[in-house]
């Protein structure tokens, strides 16, 4: 691990692509590190345009995107050195698994005794080489998908974007897809993956680009975006054995701004001295015989972190 | 605040920069990048039997006729009976006028030229129902899987994108129109006395070539423009028989009702056979119009699908 600043796989500076009058993203200013990174916004917030746009499906209406360095729109030299999953179905139900991922090889340039190597090690790795030979049309929608995410990655590309990789994947077909992604990453492959289940992306990484309505409204990690907003209270839940004694007492502490009991007992305090609470819950529960079970942050998690960015009412 | 901008400078993820793959592949541009698109395309054609035994039949059931008409017309032109006629083989010689002079078989061969033109001419409706059937979807179903962005993630333009699909339909275009033509001149030419074939019509092999290739030309592109503009085959199929019908009667009408030829230009097929009468130096009488015009009119489906091509493709960026 290091904590340089390596060059970014992913330079846009006040990237804009409008479809019409319609705003696809607009004025987007990031950059990406390399490493996994994930993509988040909720439905409409330009995620794949943005994708497309780094996979130089689109051309921007203003501003520029550079990948691995380079404008990628009509540039082979990046496309060869990018991998992209679609979010749209794309496959040609006619070939065979093996067939599609070879075309796909053979359209990169590679000689046919390698991309057919290549294709069936792809197909390995999302666990689809039992059903190499078999047409796409007739795969489930998770096949499809995987077979998707084997084009994506067969050529080993440096960069790997996929658009909603997990969608329509079964919870095993899931955890192999997340442990693929690791894999790459360890690998030494960049990944960007967009989504809009929140889970899905702290399951593979803290480093996360925030989307909404086109616009970014954050990237970094979900803890220091977190330590952002500070005008929202930090949010703690204790379980105890006398919420309404440790209530009382806890109301009293400096910085705590509010202390409800929520469903099933749970204690939840509003802080806006996080370290003071830490410091002094343990003396306090103490003294008030609170019996503590368990405590946690309810905030630190992206679910938290994008109600508050997009401005819910948490 | 803007979390944006104040979120960016931290960034204490996982990073994997240290182990960061330089590109080991290998880059190897070649001018054929069409030729995978090309390949799978046909794959894929071939392997659907049904389509292909009842679209193929027809041309093929023709060709064999035709080859066995031109080969029995130029055998009795050397006064010979045919083999496999047999008896048959005499009284046919005298129904077609006999043979065994150079004139008559000068005539004769003549006689043979004018069957493959009409040859031409009838398997051209067979041409467009294979380039039609085998070219609907190759834009459209890409659209409407929205597999055009695997092709366009890849290093790979779209000029090579529009070659490859091209080339998978002009290939049907080939296999109905130009290649029973040069089995039927291949007949004639191993039939005829002497190479005679060869040597008095020789130029038939070329403008053969020409014809074919022009009407696979017109009628390949058509159908691209066509599926580029439709969002399933089916559509597209429907359209381009739509366009060749609605086409050929409006033109059929005009020129009737105006009492002017030259209207039959709106017809692809009617300028398909007005050019092969002058192309083949034959004269079928009806149809005597402006020739010249006839290839500007194909010359300018030509343009117009692939202004239309194009354009929808530069679309297909947009989802």
């Amino acid at each position: 691990m290091t904590h340089a600043s390596p060059a970014p796989v992913v330079r846009a500076k006040d990237l804009a692509r409008f479809y019409g009058d319609v705003v696809g993203v607009c004025d987007l200013t990031v950059d990406i590190p390399p490493g996994t990174v994930g993509l988040l916004g909720p439905t409409g917030a330009g995620k794949s345009t943005f994708l497309k746009l780094l996979a130089g499906e689109l051309k921007p209406s203003r501003g520029s995107i550079e990948v691995l360095g380079a404008p990628p729109f009509a540039n082979p030299a990046v496309h060869s050195r990018l991998g992209f999953c679609p979010q749209q179905d794309a496959l040609w139900d006619d070939m065979t698994a093996l067939e599609f991922v070879e075309f796909l090889l053979r359209l990169s340039g590679f000689e046919p005794a390698r991309a057919r190597k290549a294709a069936l090690v792809a197909l390995e790795r999302v666990q689809l080489v039992d059903a190499k030979d078999r047409r796409l049309g007739g795969f489930s929608k998770g096949m499809r998908q995987r077979a998707r995410i084997a084009q994506s990655i067969a050529h080993e590309p440096q960069l790997v974007v996929l658009d909603e990789p997990l969608t329509g994947l079964d919870p095993l077909a899931r955890h192999a897809t997340l442990e693929l992604f690791r894999q790459l990453a360890a690998e030494g492959a960049s990944v960007l993956f967009s989504t809009h289940v929140l889970h899905e992306v702290e399951a593979l990484t803290t480093n996360v680009v925030l989307l909404h309505r086109g616009r970014l409204l954050a990237r970094g990690e979900v803890p220091a975006i977190r330590a952002l907003l500070d005008r929202h209270p930090r949010r703690y839940s204790i379980q105890a054995r006398e919420p309404r004694r440790l209530a009382r007492e806890l109301v009293e502490l400096e910085g705590v701004e509010a202390v409800r009991i929520a469903e099933g007992g749970m204690l939840v305090v509003e802080t806006r001295q996080p370290e003071r609470l830490l410091e002094a819950l343990p003396a306090i529960a103490s003294a008030a015989r609170a019996g503590i079970g368990a405590f946690e942050s309810r905030d630190e998690g992206l679910e938290a972190v994008f109600d508050y960015l997009m401005g819910g009412s948490t | 605040m803007n979390p944006g901008t104040e979120a960016a400078p931290a960034n204490r993820a996982e990073m994997h920069g240290g182990a960061w793959r330089p590109w080991s592949g290998e880059r190897r541009p070649s001018r054929l990048r069409a030729a995978p698109i090309v390949r799978a395309g046909l794959r894929i054609a071939l392997r659907k039997k049904l389509p292909l035994v009842l679209l193929f039949l027809p041309p093929v059931v023709a060709t064999i006729i035709f080859s066995f008409v031109v080969y029995t017309v130029a055998a009795l032109a050397q006064g010979m009976a045919p083999a496999g006629l047999g008896g048959a083989g005499g009284a046919m010689g005298q129904a077609m006028g006999g043979a065994g002079g150079a004139g008559d078989i000068v005539k004769q061969l003549v006689r043979v030229r004018e069957m493959i033109v009409g040859f031409h001419l009838s398997t051209d409706f067979f041409s467009v129902l294979l380039m039609a059937w085998f070219g609907a979807g190759l834009l459209a179903d890409d659209r409407k899987s929205g597999a055009h962005l695997l092709y366009f993630a890849r290093p790979l333009t779209r000029f090579d994108y529009l070659l490859g699909k091209f080339c998978i339909v002009a290939a049907f275009g080939v296999l109905g129109s130009i290649l029973p033509g040069l089995v039927i001149i291949s007949v004639a030419v191993a039939a005829s006395p002497d190479w005679s074939f060869l040597q008095q019509e020789g130029s038939v092999v070329w403008k053969t070539l020409l014809f074919g290739g022009a009407w696979t030309l017109v009628v390949s592109s058509l159908v691209l423009a066509v599926s580029s503009l439709s969002t399933r085959k089916s559509y597209a199929l429907a359209g381009v028989f739509a366009w060749f019908m609605f086409s050929g009667a409006t033109a059929l009408l005009l020129s009737r009702l105006l009492k002017d030829r030259d209207w039959l230009a709106l017809s692809p097929v009617q300028c398909g056979v007005r050019i092969a009468e002058d192309l083949f130096d034959m004269r079928l009488g009806v149809r005597d119009w402006n020739t010249p015009l006839a290839w500007t009119a194909w010359g300018l489906v030509v343009a117009l699908s692939w202004t239309i091509i194009w354009w929808r493709t530069r679309r297909l960026e947009v989802v």
